[in-house]
């Protein structure tokens, strides 16, 4: 945010959110998003959550299958993401076919 | 991606590029790219692709390709720039008063149905609101103090506003309540705070006394230097008011906070003389509102409110000169606009008339407001019943999406259709804007977003000080 600057409470709050939102979905620590890069806190940081730090656990078996992509039609989406606290930026979107 | 602009107002204003995003009420400073993409990209209208972006307005702004999506990317961020094809109801608001519907907070208390005055500009029939004079008994009084703490028994703050006519000719009510209101807020562990309105002629020792032992504060209404104020706020009898009310407010302006209220009216719109007169009589604070009158003979017409605005924006030129000296001048429609800006206000009712404040009347019932006291059809409850349906229906009425005016106005979300009973008076329906103060009041906002600006970049104290509610609340 370099170019912005926040003037007043309710622009700081936006530019926070904004901030914190790797996908453009998220608007506090959890994750209201389809997308992937969820379990993304909003100052980058692995979320706290334990249901959501271990991902691979939660892709598998997440009752909530919007969370994530299903493992059966997706089941290589995870391969490029070594280290979920480290490479969660290589998790690749699913496209939207409607 | 294909973005267009976001809903904003754009201020250039000192040096600085400021945009005010009107679905969040976010006030941001840009830097000179970014501004000039938010000009360009609106100049470009409807839609703006990827090819556009890096072959017309990157070259226009003399940055790269990259710059100039790193730039937009930035913006869309914020919501300044939008995807393209999405619809404008769909922007992101960040609501911060939400409709309350849950209790009443505030009451209007009409101690008194009856004034000693006889204002030329009364809304309220010199005090007797259509009815005969009357005052509030002692049992009404203290039954009115008992629902406002029971109707909502999680509000931790209770604000009892006595009110009239001219609440001192039922002094003894006064006190009973808030001595009743006192013993409660003690009782359940809650805070009861106070208010006066009065016309200050009937001032005693004794009533600046209890006053200030309850910590009242208390607003004095005062048209001006004594010619202006005579002219429109006489006794009876038509002799003129002023010499009385300086003379009777005296001990409260050394005891009590004491705002003056100035009533502005076409017949004096000299609104610096009249603010530094009044501050320099000793009221800590001055405010004014134009009057609602339905009588031309008082009511500011259309040129008058351009006349009215050139003094406001001397004013508020004032305020921030103060201000950036770290001190703060006593004109209070300067600081109201100032903490709505501040903190980003959005908000659905333009008041909190019906939503968290009610006016309760000497015959036990209660309306939207204290102004539509009396007025057929602008009753909520009684005394008896408590709040009932009509004041649902009066809160689906008063909600800004009922404002059909409002819908592209960059203001509304801070001004949110103005005072009801303007509406009401002027366009003979709540949900009627009444058009002839947008025009002006859109103007004062726009000037009161460059003092904010002035003031919150220049001296950040001060703001944290006197603006920023957190501070206050820390503070009282």
């Amino acid at each position: 945010m370099s170019r912005v600057k926040g003037v007043n409470v309710k622009a700081r709050a936006v530019q926070d959110r904004a901030l914190g939102d790797v996908r453009g979905y998220t608007f506090t620590d959890c994750c209201p998003s389809f997308a992937p890069g969820w379990e993304v806190g909003r100052r980058d940081d692995p979320d706290p959550c334990p249901w959501k730090t271990d991902l691979s656990l939660c892709w598998q078996t997440c009752y909530w299958t919007g969370q994530v992509p299903d493992a059966f039609h997706y089941n290589s989406w995870y391969d490029q993401c070594g280290n979920i606290n480290n490479d969660w930026r290589e998790l690749c979107a699913i496209p939207d076919n409607g | 991606m294909v973005f267009r602009v976001g809903e904003f107002v754009a201020v250039e204003h000192g040096g600085r590029r400021l945009a005010w995003h009107v679905p969040t009420s976010g006030l941001f400073e840009l830097d000179p790219v970014s501004f000039r993409l938010l000009a360009a990209s609106e100049r470009l209208g409807g839609a703006v692709a990827d090819e556009v972006l890096a072959g017309v307005i990157a070259p226009e702004l003399g940055v790269s390709p990259e710059e100039a999506r790193s730039a937009a990317g930035e913006l869309l961020a914020l919501g300044l720039l939008v995807p393209a094809g999405r619809p404008q109801h769909l922007d992101q608001r960040l609501v911060d008063l939400a409709p309350k519907r849950k209790g009443v907070a505030s009451l209007v208390v009409h101690v008194a149905h009856t004034c000693n005055l006889a204002c030329h500009y009364c809304y309220a029939d010199h005090g007797k609101y259509g009815g005969p004079d009357s005052l509030m008994t002692e049992e009404t009084a203290r039954r009115f103090v008992d629902f406002l703490f029971d109707n909502d028994p999680e509000a931790p703050r209770l604000r009892l506003t006595f009110f009239g006519g001219e609440p001192l000719l039922n002094f003894p009510v006064v006190r009973l309540a808030a001595d009743h209101a006192r013993a409660r807020a003690a009782r359940e562990g809650r805070r009861a705070v106070f208010a006066l309105t009065t016309n200050g002629t009937l001032v005693t020792e004794e009533m600046a006394a209890y006053l200030a032992e309850i910590d009242c504060s208390v607003t004095v209404s005062i048209d001006g230097d004594r010619k202006t104020n005579d002219l429109l706020r006489p006794f009876h009898g038509g002799r003129g008011s002023y010499d009385r009310i300086i003379e009777r407010v005296a001990p409260l302006l050394a005891r009590c906070r004491t705002v003056a209220r100035v009533t502005l009216t076409r017949r004096d719109l000299d609104v610096v003389r009249i603010v530094e007169h009044l501050l320099g009589v000793g009221f800590r604070e001055v405010g004014v509102t134009p009057v609602d009158a339905g009588d031309p003979r008082f009511d500011l017409g259309p040129g008058d409110y351009e006349a009215l605005l050139v003094g406001l924006g001397a004013l508020a030129d004032r305020y921030r000169d103060e201000a950036l000296q770290g001190r703060r001048f006593g004109f209070s429609n300067v600081e109201t606009v100032l903490k709505a800006f501040h903190q980003g206000q959005n908000k659905d009712y333009a008041c909190g008339a019906g939503v968290s404040m009610i006016a309760g009347s000497p015959d036990g019932k209660m309306s939207l407001c204290h102004r539509f006291v009396g007025k057929e059809g602008f009753e909520v409850g009684s005394l008896e019943a408590g709040l009932d349906t009509r004041r649902d229906v009066m809160l689906d009425r008063i909600h800004l999406s009922n404002r059909t005016d409002c819908a592209t106005c960059w203001a509304r979300y801070v001004c949110s259709g103005g005072c009801h009973y303007a509406n009401h008076l002027h366009g003979g329906d709540v949900r009627r804007t009444y058009l002839a103060h947008c025009d002006w009041l859109r103007a004062w906002y726009r000037k009161g977003l460059e003092v904010y600006a002035d003031v919150v970049l220049g001296n950040p104290s001060f703001v944290q000080r006197y603006i920023d509610p957190d501070y206050l609340c820390a503070v009282q």
